[in-house]
């Protein structure tokens, strides 16, 4: 479960491949962590270690997404 | 003190928002759930899309694993339409006619297909649920041609699954040009061409008058006085909200569940969201209903927090769409208003990768866009905030001389 809390751990992005229905919608929200390369049919995280600061836009794709295929994962320091 | 509780009707994208958005939000009480369907909630948005065009019948994508619900005390009701609401007593009575109590109520009931009924009394299939899929998919297994009323995004989005498989399709849309009052003319007759070229005949700027006959012989009838035999049909001509079930309950209706921003209806502690949410808007003084999936998330999500937070933020305008069609991803933002200009900022429609600004004088109501995914997240910002058209036009300027200098 993605903890909505606000702070400052850095977070790991993963996409599950096999929920991933190649929507898109993460890549319209954070280009700088989502992209679909030509010719896939499912997402790729470009950056899957985040900061806090980069965390909104995230959250948001984590959300909009109708796969329900991001997630957040706190990284053990 | 007991422990509150609050009910979701609808087991919906905009329904299971709201009870995600009541957890994150930190609601403690019991969070139910109401699903009018036995099917375990799933991505209604790939129903009309990869499941119609896919050979063999694939089970659509859950919208919450098992897991999720259990470790959010989600009780995930399946089977149980509601049919009344008892705003007295604050009851939700449903088909089995269990009375489930609320403290808080959330109505998330979404929205469905208007009908077309034939001169026989025959409803026409329509694609909105799961066991609509497997009717369409069983009623288009032969290769028999299917008329397809209604040139919407459903209606097209139906008419390019069902060529990827083989199907000869005709569509019958009331505009002259499919979506132009959406996108504008320019991506509509672009949108019309591929389906043309893709062998479906496209009949456009008639109405549908009269079906008559019966499935596998029917006829018909256009207003400019043609008729046209069709052995399938399958309806997309539009939806309407799921309201039904609250007549005479004392929550004011109209074209929708009325609520105000926050989403809440006239009746205390009574909230609604997603499809069936009419939205007054109070600085434009005009309502807007949404019926597309990132809405409904948005949504739903937002009045889950404002129930838990006893919060009134008010749900995001900012309506957002996509449609599938011929491994095209199309994407829209926010209304275009009709009169509106349409410039292309990036890009240009015969290249199949664009991006377009739908705009009056300096004001940007909406943009359009296919193939530059990556450049869209700032087009949003500036969309939600309402941001002149020099602004959207500095942006495109500066994303061409970044692409240069990164080459």
């Amino acid at each position: 479960m993605t903890d909505f809390e606000a702070n400052n751990d850095r977070l790991r992005v993963v996409v599950d491949a096999a929920r991933c229905q190649g929507y898109g919608l993460c890549v319209g929200i954070d280009p700088d962590v989502f992209d679909i390369p030509d010719g896939s049919l499912v997402a790729y995280v470009l950056r899957d270690v985040i900061d806090g600061d980069q965390r909104r836009d995230v959250e948001e794709a984590v959300v909009a997404c109708p796969a329900q295929a991001i997630s957040l994962h706190k990284l053990e320091h | 003190m007991a422990v509150p509780h609050a009910v979701v009707v609808g087991a919906s994208a905009a329904g299971l928002a709201a009870a995600d958005g009541l957890r994150q939000g930190g609601w403690t009480g019991h969070v139910t759930v109401l699903g009018a369907e036995l099917h375990v909630p799933y991505n209604r948005a790939t129903l009309s899309k990869s499941l119609l065009s896919s050979h063999r019948f694939v089970e659509p994508p859950t919208l919450r694993t098992p897991e999720h619900l259990a470790t959010n005390r989600i009780d995930l009701r399946l089977g149980q339409e509601a049919m009344g609401l008892d705003i007295d007593r604050r009851l939700v009575v449903t088909i089995n006619g269990d009375a489930v109590p609320y403290d808080s109520l959330i109505i998330a009931t979404g929205s469905q297909p208007r009908r077309i009924v034939t001169t026989s009394n025959e409803t026409l299939p329509v694609l909105r649920g799961l066991d609509d899929l497997a009717l369409v998919r069983r009623l288009t297994a032969t290769s028999r041609p299917v008329a397809l009323v209604g040139a919407g995004f459903i209606g097209l989005e139906v008419a390019a699954a069902l060529r990827a498989r083989g199907t000869p399709v005709s569509v019958f849309g009331t505009k002259r040009i499919p979506l132009s009052s959406c996108v504008g003319d320019a991506v509509g007759r672009w949108l019309q061409d591929m389906h043309r070229a893709h062998d479906v005949h496209m009949h456009g700027g008639t109405t549908v008058v009269a079906v008559r006959g019966s499935h596998g012989d029917y006829q018909i009838d256009l207003d400019d006085g043609t008729h046209h035999g069709a052995e399938v049909i399958v309806a997309g001509v539009g939806v309407q909200p799921a309201d039904r079930w609250l007549q005479g309950s004392g929550v004011a209706l109209g074209a929708g569940v009325l609520c105000d921003e926050a989403g809440r209806t006239s009746v205390p502690n009574v909230w609604a969201a997603g499809d069936v949410a009419s939205i007054l808007y109070s600085d434009i003084g005009a309502r807007r209903r949404f019926e597309h999936w990132t809405n409904a998330v948005e949504h739903g999500r937002q009045v889950g927090l404002n129930v838990s937070q006893s919060t009134t933020h008010p749900l995001p305008r900012l309506r957002a769409m996509w449609t599938e069609q011929y491994g095209h991803t199309l994407r829209a933002w926010g209304f275009r208003e009709p009169g509106d200009i349409d410039v292309v900022l990036d890009g240009n429609v015969c290249s199949e990768r664009f991006l377009i600004a739908h705009t009056r004088d300096n004001e940007v109501h909406a943009i359009t866009a296919c193939g530059v995914d990556r450049t869209l997240a700032g087009y949003q910002k500036l969309l939600e905030r309402g941001a002149p058209r020099r602004e959207f036009e500095s942006l495109a300027a500066e994303q061409r001389q970044s692409l240069i200098t990164s080459r």
